[in-house]
C-alpha cells in the first residue's frame, strides 16, 4: 500500500526573508518559460472570440451524468444525498486525478492538457476515508458556535486566587494545544486530492472548530487574570504531532490519543470547572472535540480494515505508538497541567493532595477511554501501551 | 386509511450511556426518520433514539466510534462497558467529597 509522504518534503516552505524574489522568480520560470500550455489555450480562447465563434462543447453530456437530479431528503441536501446519485458517490480507492477536476464531472478528455498538481500526495483513500465522515461534516456544521456571543462572559466572576491561577493555567495549556489540532488537519487537507471532497470538507470544520477553541480559552485567560505559563513539554507533544510521516499515523496521535485525552478533560468538566461559565465553555468544546475522536477512530478503523497487508500496518503503527505515547505523556505529565487541574479537582492549593486522589481517577479514564478507541480501530494496544495504566504518582 | 410506520411499530435500537455525543449517528438516521436527538440537559451531549420513530434501519451502528448503538433483539438491554464508564469512579469520588 503506497504510503503519502511527508508535504514538509515535497514542497519550498515560504521564505520571508528575500524569499518572496526568489519565489517569484521561480515563478515566472515555471509559467512564463517552462510549461506554457496555458499561454496555447489562452490563444486558441482569444482567436475563437475574435471570430464571433461558439463552441457549445460543454452542451453535450456524454456520458450521460447530467440529467439525474439529485433529492434532499427533510433536512436538506446533504453529501449523502447527492452522493445517491450515481456517478457521484463513488468514492475511488486510488487516486489518479491530481488536479482541481471535481469528482464525476466530464474530465477525461481535458486530461492530457490540465496541469498536474504535484502536492497531491495522499492518494489511497484508506489514508483518510472514513465511514462516518460525512454525517460528522453534517453534525460538524450544524453545531458551529460562536466564542464571543455564546459564551455569558459578562457573568464571570472572578474566582479565589488560586482556583483563578488553575483554570488560567489549564487554559493556557489548552491555548497551546489547539492550534496543533487545527495546524495538523491544514497541514495535511492541502495534500489530499479533489476525489476526497468529503474528507476535505470536514477537516475544513475540524480547522474552524480549533482556531474557536484557541479563541476561547484564550479570552478565558485573559478575562479572568492572563495567560500563564506555555511548556516544553507540551511543545514536544505538539511537534510529535505535526512532524508524524503519514497522514493516519498523525490522525491517530492527535484525534485518537491527544485529542482524546483533551476530551477527558472536557467530559470531566462538571468536576474541573469552578464557574458555570467554564462548564459552558467545557460543554461546547466537548461537543467539538467528541467529532473530532470520532473521525480519527473510524479512519484508523477505515485504513485498518482495507489495508492489502495489515499485519505489516498493524506492525509500523505499534512502532510509531511507541514513541508516540511517551512523547504525549511528556505533556500529560507536566507540572503545568497535572497540578492545576488537581487543584481544580480539589477545590484548592490547600487541597491538592486530596485533588491528586481525583487525578487518579482521571487518568484511569484517560487510560482506559484511549485502549477502547484503539480497540474500536482494531488496534489491540493494552499489553504494548506505553502509557502507564495508573497514575504514576506517590504521596511525597 | 394506512397507518404512519411510526404509528405501527417501535423500534429496537437504543444508545447506551458511553456515547461521547460526536453525533455521527444523528445524520445517518434517514431525513424522514430523524429519530436520534441530543439529549437535552445532559452534560455530556449524549444521544438517544426515540423508539416510536426508529425504523430499525441499522445504518447508525456501524458509524459510532465507541460501539454504543445496540439492538435489542440482538443484544438484549445491556449497559455500556468498557473505558467510557470510567467517569463514573470519577463523578462518584467527587460526590463523595461533597
Amino acid at each position: 500500500m503506497a504510503q503519502a509522504t511527508d508535504p514538509g518534503k515535497v514542497l519550498d516552505r515560504p521564505n520571508g526573508n528575500g524569499g518572496e524574489e526568489n519565489g517569484l522568480a521561480r515563478y515566472e520560470i515555471s509559467f512564463g518559460q517552462a510549461d506554457t500550455r496555458w499561454a496555447e489555450m489562452l490563444a486558441r480562447n482569444a482567436e475563437r472570440l475574435l471570430k464571433g465563434s461558439y463552441s457549445f462543447h460543454w452542451l453535450k453530456t456524454d456520458p450521460p451524468n447530467f440529467g439525474r437530479r439529485a433529492k434532499p431528503s427533510s433536512r436538506g441536501l446533504t453529501y449523502t444525498d447527492i452522493n445517491n446519485v450515481r456517478p457521484y458517490g463513488e468514492v475511488p480507492e486510488h487516486v489518479d486525478w491530481k488536479s482541481f477536476a471535481p469528482r464525476g464531472a466530464l474530465r477525461d478528455p481535458y486530461r492530457a492538457e490540465m496541469p498536474i498538481i504535484e502536492d497531491y500526495t495522499v492518494l489511497d483513500s484508506c489514508e483518510v476515508w472514513a465511514d462516518n465522515v460525512i454525517t460528522l461534516y453534517e453534525e460538524a456544521k450544524a453545531r458551529q458556535w460562536n466564542a464571543t456571543r455564546d459564551i455569558p462572559w459578562e457573568e464571570l466572576k472572578p474566582l479565589p486566587d488560586d482556583l483563578e491561577k488553575a483554570t488560567c493555567q489549564l487554559c493556557t495549556f489548552l491555548t497551546e494545544v489547539e492550534f496543533v489540532a487545527g495546524d495538523f488537519p491544514a497541514k495535511w487537507m492541502y495534500r489530499i486530492p479533489q476525489d476526497f471532497l468529503e474528507v476535505k470538507s470536514f477537516l475544513s470544520t475540524q480547522i474552524m472548530d480549533e482556531a474557536r477553541h484557541q479563541e476561547v480559552f484564550r479570552k478565558r485567560a485573559i478575562a479572568g487574570g492572563g495567560l500563564m505559563h506555555s511548556a516544553p513539554g507540551f511543545e514536544w507533544a505538539l511537534k510529535a504531532i505535526l512532524d508524524a510521516p503519514t497522514h493516519t499515523m498523525g490522525t491517530f496521535l492527535l484525534n485518537l490519543l491527544g485529542e482524546g485525552l483533551v476530551l477527558s478533560i472536557f467530559r470531566s468538566g462538571e468536576m474541573i470547572a469552578k464557574t458555570h461559565v467554564d462548564k459552558e465553555i467545557f460543554r461546547r468544546c466537548m461537543q467539538d472535540e467528541a467529532r473530532h475522536v470520532s473521525y480519527g477512530v473510524m479512519q484508523f478503523k477505515y485504513y485498518l480494515d482495507n489495508n492489502h497487508d495489515r499485519e505489516g500496518a498493524l506492525e509500523q503503527l505499534h512502532r510509531f505508538a511507541d514513541i508516540g505515547e511517551r512523547v504525549i505523556l511528556t505533556a500529560f505529565t507536566e507540572p503545568a497541567l497535572v497540578e492545576p487541574v488537581a487543584i481544580l479537582l480539589g477545590g484548592g492549593l490547600d487541597k491538592i493532595d486530596n485533588g491528586m486522589e481525583g487525578m487518579a481517577h482521571l487518568w484511569r479514564m484517560f487510560i482506559d477511554e484511549y485502549l477502547q478507541r484503539c480497540a474500536r480501530a482494531g488496534f489491540e494496544r493494552r499489553e504494548r501501551c506505553k502509557l502507564p495504566l495508573d497514575f504514576p504518582w506517590r504521596q511525597g | 386509511m394506512v397507518a404512519p410506520i411510526a404509528a405501527m411499530r417501535t423500534g429496537h435500537f437504543y444508545i447506551d450511556e458511553t456515547c461521547i455525543g460526536c453525533g455521527a449517528c444523528e445524520h445517518a438516521c434517514p431525513g424522514k426518520v430523524d429519530a436520534i436527538y441530543r439529549v437535552e440537559g445532559d452534560f455530556l451531549g449524549r444521544f438517544a433514539i426515540v423508539l416510536e420513530e426508529c425504523i430499525d434501519c441499522g445504518f447508525c451502528v456501524p458509524l459510532c466510534p465507541v460501539d454504543c448503538i445496540h439492538d435489542a433483539r440482538k443484544e438484549g438491554i445491556i449497559e455500556g462497558s468498557g473505558g467510557y464508564t470510567r467517569i463514573k469512579e470519577l463523578q462518584a469520588w467527587a460526590r463523595s467529597r461533597n
